[in-house]
């Protein structure tokens, strides 16, 4: 059974001019141990997505399960059993930690709040986090300003390990960090969700970090799910016209098949009130009148999912 | 995992640590010492005091500082240097108790304003307008003649209309750190909100408030003056800063010295506070250290 499913998750924002789609009926699968990865250019409802589905926004429609239970409508009691389970990465470790707190009082406070060790045990288990996600003891009682972007990251990867969470969300883990660091904390990731069995959801603009540690791949746009697939096969196949020109803005590194690059035209629709029908159709290179209808997720391939109207036709499938 | 750490440094009491740090700084060390000898000076008043800090001498008035009396002596022929040192014990309890009182109130309507927001915040705001829109003074003025005299009474009359200006110092101060990711991320760590608001909001800003202390201190002070000025508050002959200074108003032109000595000992209060104030939040604050 997946660990986490959202059916048809939508979350609004009333704002003076509407409302935002930020999250818009967008429904998908994690599997226990695997990594989610989530893509798509800012603003189109992938932190949302995240921070909806563990609860930091409330969502306005549609399902969430954890485990096979319905988790979406919690009273503030229950959501607490929950909470430990379900944990989030910020993206940024310059904001995400108490700039009055020292290393030990972060991670220490913590395990504290997840109640699950005696006041005489904290200090030993502040020591094994440490070591676990390779944070040198001398750091203990050092403040957050003292330390640089990856071993900050180290320090929110440990307090959020020390709720023993089962699904974390990592909304852009790597992406403040300077490119030497990033592998560090990717590969940190990669062995603790190995050592631990942990699931995550990886978002990310990233596509090279994506591909690094994904499993499966959703591709979103303006709200909505455009494509999903288990990773190799998407960046073999990738079918919607979207993800086509997503993944041909990764750099090649074979100078002999130089890829084409499409370069998409237009602006990015509004999220606030959108019309019916493909939200991506204003920039589609293929875009027709079919495309004004709503767009339904179809199988295209085993555990392929594209939604277009009109995919049969312009690949050939 | 390789454990490939030295050795952890020891854990220090956060209190004394902050303490070492408070005293490193010079001006610290100037303002407490400051504050250290006029406490004591207010503590044993009646040992040190020369005179009888009430005793009426006619003949002996409005003269300057001299050997027999050091600070002079006022319209009625009593030794300044008693009265100053006797008024004292009034003067700084008063400063202290009416910046501790609305510090109190303050922080605590301040904190709920600020981290709640919503109908919360309306309710709080709205009703501190209302005590807002009364002058600070006839506020004070009315409470003291409502409640009637006595300490407690006057430093609940006059703290009343400070707390205002704490609360919407700290409301400002909170609201912006209440965004910051780290709030958020205390919530998803179930935090409580009693929790978030102590251990992550408040030590993130209180910085400005500390500042304000300092000054609230010399108000208070002051505004025990006009209070016992218009009968309110402590009475004649029992001596106290601020009525000395506003007593002293009519011969500040032939007698200056009546309103300078007990004014120096007003901004050395304040001075004091001041440089520990400043002191303390650099001390309490971890990037300076």
């Amino acid at each position: 059974m997946a660990l986490i499913e959202v059916k048809e998750l939508k979350t609004y924002f009333k704002v003076a001019r509407g409302t935002v789609h930020a999250v818009d009926g967008v429904t998908f699968k994690i599997e226990e141990g695997k990594t989610m990865g989530v893509v798509g250019e800012s603003g189109c409802g992938k932190t949302t997505l995240g921070r909806t589905i563990i609860h930091l926004e409330e969502s306005t429609d549609g399902q969430i399960f954890y485990d096979g239970k319905d988790i979406t409508r919690l009273r503030r009691k229950e959501l607490n059993d929950y909470r430990d389970k379900l944990q989030i990465i910020f993206q940024d470790p310059y904001s995400s930690l108490n700039p009055r707190k020292t290393v030990e009082d972060t991670i220490q406070e913590a395990l504290y709040l997840s109640k699950r060790f005696d006041k005489s045990q904290l200090a030993g288990e502040v020591t094994k986090l440490m070591n676990m996600v390779g944070i040198d003891q001398r750091l203990r009682l050092s403040y957050p300003h003292e330390l640089d972007g990856g071993r900050r990251q180290r320090v929110v990867i440990a307090r959020t390990l020390a709720m023993h969470p089962k699904f974390i969300v990592c909304d852009e883990p790597v992406s403040a960090l300077d490119v030497s660091i990033q592998a560090q904390v990717l590969n940190l990731l990669q062995d603790l969700q190995e050592e631990l069995g942990l699931t995550y959801m990886f978002i990310t603009h990233d596509l090279s970090v994506v591909r690094h540690i994904s499993d499966d791949i959703c591709v979103m746009y303006l709200g909505q799910l455009v494509e999903t697939s288990p990773s190799k096969e998407l960046f073999k196949h990738p079918y919607h016209p979207y993800t086509e020109a997503l993944l041909s803005s990764i750099p090649s590194t074979d100078i002999h098949h130089k890829r084409e690059r499409i370069l998409l035209k237009g602006e990015i629709t509004s999220p606030i009130d959108p019309e019916p029908g493909c939200r991506f159709a204003a920039r589609c290179p293929y875009a027709t009148e079919a495309c004004k209808q709503p767009q339904k997720l179809e199988e295209v391939e085993p555990n392929h999912f594209v939604s277009c109207c009109r995919i049969h036709e312009i690949r050939g499938i | 995992m390789a454990n490939n750490s030295t050795a952890a440094p020891k854990k220090q009491n956060q209190f004394l640590v902050v303490l070492k740090r408070l005293f490193k700084r010079k001006t610290a060390v100037a303002g407490a010492i400051i504050l250290l000898i006029l406490t004591l000076s207010a503590i044993f008043a009646p040992l040190i005091a020369p005179y009888n800090y009430t005793e009426l001498n006619v003949k002996e008035r409005l003269q300057g500082p001299s050997l027999r009396h050091l600070c002079g002596t006022d319209e009625f022929g009593r030794d300044l240097l008693s009265r100053l040192l006797m008024g004292g014990r009034y003067s700084l309890r008063v400063g202290i108790s009416v910046v501790a009182f609305s510090l109190v109130f303050g922080v605590i309507l301040g904190s709920l304003s600020g981290y709640f927001g919503g109908w919360v915040d309306n309710l709080i705001m709205r009703f501190l307008d209302i005590v807002h829109a009364i002058p600070g003074m006839l506020l004070a003025i009315m409470l003291s003649a409502l409640l009637g005299n006595g300490f407690g009474n006057t430093i609940l009359a006059l703290s009343v209309g400070s707390i205002n200006g704490y609360a919407r110092t700290l409301r400002a101060s909170i609201m912006r750190v209440r965004k910051a990711e780290y709030i958020e991320a205390a919530a998803t760590i179930k935090a409580s909100n009693a929790r978030i608001i102590m251990s992550h909001v408040l030590p993130n800003s209180i910085a400005p408030l500390i500042v304000q202390c300092t000054m609230g201190c010399a108000n208070g002070i002051l505004s025990a003056a006009s209070l016992s000025y218009i009968g309110l508050g402590i009475q004649p002959p029992e001596a106290e800063w601020g009525a000395m200074l506003s007593g002293a108003r009519s011969y500040i032109r032939d007698y200056p010295h009546m309103g300078i000595f007990p004014g120096i000992l007003i901004a050395l209060v304040v001075l004091s506070f001041n440089l520990i104030g400043d002191a303390l939040r650099d001390a309490l604050d971890p990037k300076l250290k």
